[in-house]
């Protein structure tokens, strides 16, 4: 059963069978938390991953297949999260601002640092993960969630476009401007 | 655009898990959610199929109320229609005997599709018989309608005979299951109409006064309508002689019956009093117009089914004696007076 695709195992769910559940939500658990996880307070994650997972559960009998099972799970995951955001604005420890200087003309060159300054260089370090996991917080709302549908939930660019409902170029500069950032980020604290 | 450095980085950061009680709660949640399907599952199936159903008998039910209140609204019209002329008719003669002056030939209120323009003095009466003429065909039509008509509109019609406006409504109201008992009523309150057309002045001044002054006395109950009746039937034998002293003209019929019938009665539809009307079916059989007996007496069985048929057989044997008589004495007083010169 652990080697049926997502659909099927929801499909298996949505008949009755429990177990087909419980493969699908070992799968997805942890990089669903994380996404969470990493856009809001951890008390607060708890109860989100908890109200998706649930709103899963009653979509049993309505449910139908139109999309990835990946890109209907975290299309659920980030409207819970607007609605967290726009019930407490103030609890945001993030910035959330999806015009943060995403036309800005970033010179990439300039930002790689040298060799012996690069992250790879660092990884073994947990203070470079500590670094890094700031450094995401810090990203602006829009390139945070892009770089982690990308790198938690694995969707390609153009289902990452598919669900946050923007162009695929769009998409790219998010995570381009991401990833950027959090190279410089490392840099300066390197 | 991909880093795979940082990627690489990011990976070693994945050491982030939900709590095991929240795996615990999700689960469980899940699995209720499995063992409650099938109930759910079950309505959500029958939910469509239910809400149609609703919606089909709302709209059947909505249909035929609506349908029911369009048919009592149409009969109600026609009833009204219908009622107008005669209305209008008994106003004018009512104005008419009211006024000392000769009765003027007042045109009765036209009736849709029978308008008479012009009409000269000397053919209102006519005309005034073509519109009751018309209000009977369309009483007859009513009643072809309503033959199937429950035997409760029938009480409730004998009820409303006391002639207020209140019961001329409910005689309305339920026009459209009129049944063969109200034609009768309406055919002899039509005849007494045309009747009256005829009548002199004088005479309907006379019966007017005669309803004015015996108002208070009118019978309402049916045991002052039997004491009515008896004070009929005790006054009977007197009539041939009155009938005789007159002369017979059609006047003093008319004169003999409204000195014989109930003061109510004689002003309001309601029927003729059983003894007056037996004794005019028998004048009618001694005068030899068997036809207009017959007719007349096809209505009174009609107006009073309860009477047996034999007790009106003895009664009308028994009147057309005296009536007989009453002609037989009639002709020899001037034999006697011959025979005294």
């Amino acid at each position: 059963m652990s080697m049926e695709s997502d659909e099927a195992l929801m499909q298996a769910y949505c008949a009755g069978n429990a177990q087909a559940f419980d493969t699908l939500y070992q799968r997805h658990r942890g990089p669903l938390y994380r996404y969470v996880c990493r856009q809001c307070h951890r008390l607060s994650a708890d109860e989100i991953f908890q109200d998706i997972w649930l709103k899963i559960v009653k979509a049993r009998t309505t449910y139908q297949i139109t999309a990835k099972f990946t890109t209907y799970l975290y299309t659920l995951a980030r409207r819970r999260l607007i609605d967290h955001y726009r019930s407490q604005p103030h609890s945001i420890p993030v910035v959330y601002d999806e015009t943060d200087n995403e036309d800005e003309d970033v010179d990439t060159v300039s930002i790689a640092g040298p060799t012996q300054t690069q992250p790879e260089n660092r990884a073994a370090s947990a203070q470079a993960l500590d670094h890094l996991l700031d450094a995401i917080k810090h990203l602006p709302q829009v390139q945070r969630e892009a770089f982690l549908l990308q790198e938690e939930a694995g969707l390609s660019l153009t289902e990452i476009a598919a669900l946050l409902d923007v162009g695929l170029e769009t998409v790219k500069s998010r995570i381009r401007y991401a990833v950027d950032k959090l190279r410089k980020r490392l840099v300066e604290h390197a | 655009m991909h880093d795979a450095q940082l990627s690489a980085l990011y990976q070693r950061a994945r050491n982030d898990e939900p709590p095991v009680h929240l795996d615990a709660a999700i689960r469980a949640a899940a699995h209720r959610e499995v063992a409650a399907g099938p109930q759910r599952a079950r309505w959500i199936r029958w939910r469509v199929p239910l809400a149609l159903a609703a919606t089909v008998v709302l709209g059947i039910s909505v249909v035929t109320v609506l349908r029911q209140q369009e048919a009592q609204q149409d009969h109600l019209q026609i009833a009204m229609v219908e009622r107008a002329p005669i209305e209008n008719q008994i106003a004018d003669e009512r104005n008419k005997s009211a006024s000392p002056s000769p009765p003027e030939s007042v045109p009765a209120q036209p009736e849709p599709g029978l308008e008479i323009k012009d009409t000269p003095r000397a053919l209102a009466v006519p005309k005034k018989s073509v519109s009751v003429q018309a209000a009977k065909s369309r009483v007859d039509e009513q009643v072809a309608r309503a033959q199937p008509a429950a035997p409760e509109s029938t009480d409730r019609l004998n009820k409303a005979e006391a002639g207020s406006s209140i019961a001329m409504e409910s005689h309305l109201a339920l026009a459209p299951t009129v049944a063969p008992e109200a034609k009768a009523k309406f055919e002899s309150r039509i005849a007494e109409i045309a009747r009256d057309q005829v009548e002199t002045p004088a005479l309907n001044q006379e019966r007017d006064e005669r309803t004015i002054n015996s108002q208070a006395m009118e019978p309402t109950t049916a045991g002052e309508r039997a004491m009515a009746d008896a004070r009929a039937k005790r006054s009977a034998p007197a009539a041939p002689a009155a009938m005789a002293a007159t002369g017979n003209s059609p006047s003093a019929s008319r004169s003999f019956e409204a000195q014989n019938m109930t003061p109510s009665l004689a002003k309001t539809d309601s029927p003729k009093p059983i003894g007056p009307w037996l004794k005019e079916i028998a004048k009618l059989r001694v005068e030899g117009r068997d036809q207009e007996s017959a007719r007349q007496l096809q209505l009174f069985k009609q107006t009073y089914p309860d009477i047996p048929g034999e007790k009106i057989s003895t009664s009308l044997a028994t009147y057309e004696r005296e009536w007989r008589d009453a002609s037989k004495t009639t002709r020899a007083a001037p034999d006697s007076t011959d025979d005294k010169k």
